[in-house]
């Protein structure tokens, strides 16, 4: 599913940068359209985490461009607000905020970023959590959750800023595998609901089931790129890498 | 795979869940698992326990039979309030900040906890000692005084007291006072050395001779034992013989040798003028007690004197006790009632001396007696202590009772007041309940509460002379304007030395922190009450306190800010980042999402310094300030409390301890509410 300028939301124009000086991302380019489903996996260590990062400005890239929703991301701080509340992220580590009750978690960023009042923050948080089908547990903290249940109120806390894009990054990877399908099961429902999502996951089921596209990191640079459907294909063509990983793989 | 592998076994028959055995639970479970796991374990066990046994008694008969807890119970509102006890108003002061804090106590109770029924009634049954122990120990008799009237010099081992014919006293109307010859006590040495009473100096060598007597003739005793038995070696004899001769040319009966009780004594109550006499009559061994009425309050004079040329009598006294003499200062007022105040504005004081009786309040500010123009020997708790091994009936009627008697005038209102904020929270949020998610009404109060309270105290203090401010009402203050103050300050440099974008905002945090660290909290004292008046004469006019206060806040400011840096370094990288993703600004990030958590997270060694900060307020001494340390200092150097710096010293420490602990106790409620109790799930 090629995509063209006008569509894209994202767009990345030979992103660079670099841990000291090592070189961690390589001219990284890639188009992400509105609704897209992108699907980032590779090895250890080959930058897929880093570049979603870099697309909300946890990480500082150092030559390139990255544009989203038509707003350059560079050093202005007010580009980088506005970026970020356009983009909801889910870590691998869920990053829930252990002090606060899981309404408050979902709360806490509409009411400190976009002013709204407790009410509707409230009334809202209330709808995401039926949404990630927890609501039975808005009042207890973190802590007192399960792994896949805290994961599913940190895509609902992401929600909560009504971002039009999601960044996933390794969600599923610290889960027991019990866990792992509710959580699946969430963002296939956000995917099918038309979010625009990049995910970082080593779930080629996912991957192939609502992934649009499918891009495979290695040592910093995209090394291929296509349709879930060719790129799992073994019989097709493949770059020497990327067989390499299928074969582990599946 | 499915070929060639071999089907699973499958364990279709269930394993019953069965309650642990009765050895790994419960008390016995604990004792196992804890005191005596291995036989090392038990040795450690054994000796502790024999080693906190023999403690706790020996502590106890050391406080029933030879403590002497006056200088505690005449001083309690000097240890409170310092100097600040002359002056009526600022006691009020005082009690009011006092009470509004407890009310502040009790509102926070409801608001962030809950008092169950256990919670109630151990409140009420602490509170009704206070009112219970002074009401039985009060039905108890009071020991009698022994005085010793004769004309023998009393010798025992190198003292030698003369007996002292007249001494003046004080009672209250309407007091009966009985005289009587201390029949069974004079009776032999066996019964005089188990006197135990106040008494002269003359009755507590009597005393110690009669013991000295009684060992005396015990050894005797087993010496000859031993020489009946045929036997014994002779060397063994030879010894035993000498010791016997040696025994029996310092034995002498004490009753004998002073003919005790054997002669009548005339004795006269004189008025204070030393003239009028109020009633007299003659003592005689066996023979009736005198008592008499006293008519009024104040001093009288008794004189006794013995019926024969060599005879010592002793007579046991009942309404007749000790008194202590003491200095005190207070404002002093015109004729109209008001307080003279100075041209330069100061409030003017006086000094004067009061007497108070040792066995209750009852304190006159007469002057002394006085005959032929020469003071009469005052029956002073310096000379006049009790003598002998304390029975447990004189030792709660002499110390328990009135302790619980005295403090229970602070502790009762205290109490109540914290029953009172809570009982009113409670009808308020039972009247108004909350509309959830709001929280509490009773919350909401208790924040506003404690967000105005530095205010009203200031407004409340304010009123009184800083230069008086002492005992545990300054070290009180130190600590909480030290805590108060150096919170935000301390917040501040943690976050300061962490700003790496703000390079010189983090070096001087650095400076600062560092500098204060490196030096002792005295010389930041130092600095503060002898440096800065010298940059500032205008900073002499600053009270010594509150400088003292000034130097306690940016010390403890420094260490407060090393302990929050290290709260902030424990929280993750990810909840930073999870913040920024949302879109929060860093004072957001900060405000909302690390500080809090740092805050939590060091809650222990946060509460750990405001104690440490709680009990190093004591060197303020070293800059002139009368904190609670300093207190029992000039206490034990009067000459009436001589020989009690043990029991004063005990009691201060216990007064430390007290509010330690409660400070380690709100800690840990702190640490386990909110998402602390969650906390402990995770981990």
């Amino acid at each position: 599913m090629k995509t063209t300028n006008a569509e894209a939301i994202i767009v990345c124009n030979k992103v660079n940068k670099w841990y000291g000086d090592f070189h961690v991302l390589r001219d990284v380019s890639v188009q992400i359209a509105q609704k897209e489903v992108v699907v980032v996996i590779g090895p250890s260590g080959s930058g897929k985490s880093t570049f979603i990062r870099c697309i909300n400005r946890l990480e500082e890239h150092q030559e390139g461009d990255i544009i989203v929703d038509g707003i350059p991301l560079g050093n202005d701080v007010r580009n980088i607000a506005a970026i970020r509340s356009e983009i909801g992220m889910v870590f691998q580590q869920f990053n829930l905020f252990p002090h606060l009750t899981v309404l408050q978690n979902i709360t806490l960023a509409p009411m400190q970023v976009r002013r709204q009042s407790r009410a509707e923050a409230e009334r809202k948080a209330m709808e995401l959590l039926e949404r990630v089908r927890i609501p039975e547990q808005a009042n207890k903290y973190p802590g007192q959750l399960s792994g896949g249940q805290q994961q599913r109120v940190a895509i609902a806390r992401a929600l909560a800023m009504e971002p039009k894009i999601m960044l996933f990054d390794e969600p599923t990877s610290a889960l027991d595998p019990e866990m792992i399908k509710e959580v699946l099961e969430v963002m296939k429902d956000l995917a099918r609901s038309g979010m625009t999502m990049i995910c970082v996951t080593h779930e080629m089921g996912f991957a192939q089931e609502v992934g649009d596209r499918v891009l495979f990191f290695d040592q910093g640079r995209i090394v291929e790129e296509g349709t879930p459907e060719t790129f799992f294909d073994l019989s097709a063509e493949h770059h020497e890498r990327t067989r390499a990983f299928l074969d582990q793989i599946l | 795979m499915s070929s060639n592998s071999q089907p699973t076994t499958i364990y279709q028959q269930d394993v019953p869940r069965r309650h642990a055995p009765i050895t790994a639970t419960g008390v016995l479970g604990w004792m196992r698992a804890n005191l005596f796991r291995t036989w090392f374990d038990s040795i450690l066990t054994v000796v502790a326990t024999l080693f906190l046994i023999s403690a706790i008694i020996g502590f106890i008969e050391w406080t029933v039979g030879a403590a002497n807890w006056y200088s505690v119970l005449r001083n309690l509102s000097n240890l409170m309030v310092g100097s600040l006890q002359a002056s009526p108003e600022a006691l009020v002061r005082v009690n009011l900040m006092t009470l509004l804090l407890a009310f502040g106590i009790g509102v926070s109770l409801r608001a962030w906890s809950r008092v169950g029924l256990r919670g109630w009634l151990w409140t009420a049954g602490v509170s009704a000692l206070f009112v219970v122990i002074p009401a039985l120990t009060s039905t108890l008799p009071l020991p009698p005084s022994m005085v010793t009237s004769g004309s023998i010099a009393v010798v025992s081992g190198s003292v030698s007291e003369t007996p002292i014919s007249t001494f003046t006293f004080i009672g209250r109307a309407g007091e009966t006072i009985r005289l009587a010859v201390a029949d069974e006590a004079g009776q032999d040495d066996q019964n005089l050395a188990s006197i135990s009473a106040f008494g002269d100096r003359a009755a507590d060598a009597l005393i110690n001779a009669a013991r000295a007597q009684v060992a005396a003739q015990t050894r005797l005793a087993e010496i000859e034992r031993l020489l009946s038995d045929e036997s014994l070696a002779a060397g063994q004899r030879a010894l035993l013989t000498s010791e016997r001769d040696n025994l029996t040319e310092d034995v002498e009966v004490i009753s004998e040798r002073y003919a005790l009780n054997s002669a009548d004594v005339a004795v006269r109550v004189l008025a204070a003028d030393g003239e009028t006499v109020l009633v007299e009559g003659l003592l005689s061994p066996g023979g009736e007690a005198l008592t008499y009425t006293l008519p009024e309050d104040g001093w009288y004079i008794l004189d006794h004197a013995v019926q024969a040329e060599e005879a010592n009598t002793l007579l046991q006294l009942q309404g007749v006790y000790p008194v202590l003499e003491r200095s005190v200062t207070r404002t002093r007022l015109d004729a109209d009632g008001n307080p003279m105040v100075s041209r330069t504005g100061q409030t003017q004081t006086e000094s004067f001396i009061q007497h108070v009786r040792l066995t209750d309040d009852f304190t006159t500010e007469a002057a002394v007696p006085r005959i032929d123009g020469e003071d009469v020997t005052r029956y002073l708790f310096v000379n006049n202590q009790y003598r002998g091994i304390r029975d447990l009936t004189d030792y709660l009627v002499l110390h328990f009772g009135p302790f619980f008697e005295r403090t229970g005038r602070a502790v009762l209102p205290s109490v109540g007041l914290v029953a009172l904020g809570y009982l009113l929270m409670q009808l308020l949020d039972r009247v108004l309940p909350p509309v959830p998610p709001a929280p509490k009404l009773s919350r909401r109060v208790a924040f506003w509460l404690w967000f105005a309270m530095p205010f009203v105290v200031y407004f409340i203090i304010a009123g009184t002379d800083a230069r008086n401010w002492g005992g545990l009402f300054l070290t009180f203050l130190l600590t909480a304007v030290g805590i108060v103050l150096s919170f935000p300050i301390g917040v501040l440099l943690a976050l300061g030395r962490r700003a790496d974008d703000l390079p010189v905002v983090k070096y001087f945090c650095i400076l600062v922190i560092e500098f204060v660290r490196g030096v002792p909290l005295i010389t930041v004292l130092f600095l503060a009450s002898l440096a800065l008046p010298l940059v500032n004469p205008a900073l002499s006019e600053v009270p010594g306190a509150v400088r003292a206060m000034v130097a306690i806040t940016i010390f403890s400011a420094a260490y407060l800010a090393e302990n929050v840096r290290g709260g902030l370094q424990s929280i993750p990288p990810g909840q930073v980042e999870a913040a920024k993703a949302l879109g929060m600004n860093p004072v957001q990030v900060t405000l909302r999402i690390t500080l809090p958590q740092a805050l939590r997270a060091v809650i222990p060694a946060l509460v750990g310094q405001c104690i440490s900060l709680f009990k190093d307020t004591s060197l303020v001494a070293i800059v002139g300030l009368a904190d609670l340390t300093r207190i029992a200092d000039i206490i034990v150097a009067q000459a009436e409390y001589i020989g009690l710096r043990r029991e004063t010293y005990l009691f201060v420490a216990a007064l430390y301890f007290i509010f330690s602990f409660a400070m380690a106790y709100v800690s840990r409620k702190i640490e386990l509410s909110g998402s602390g109790a969650a906390r402990q799930v995770q981990l």
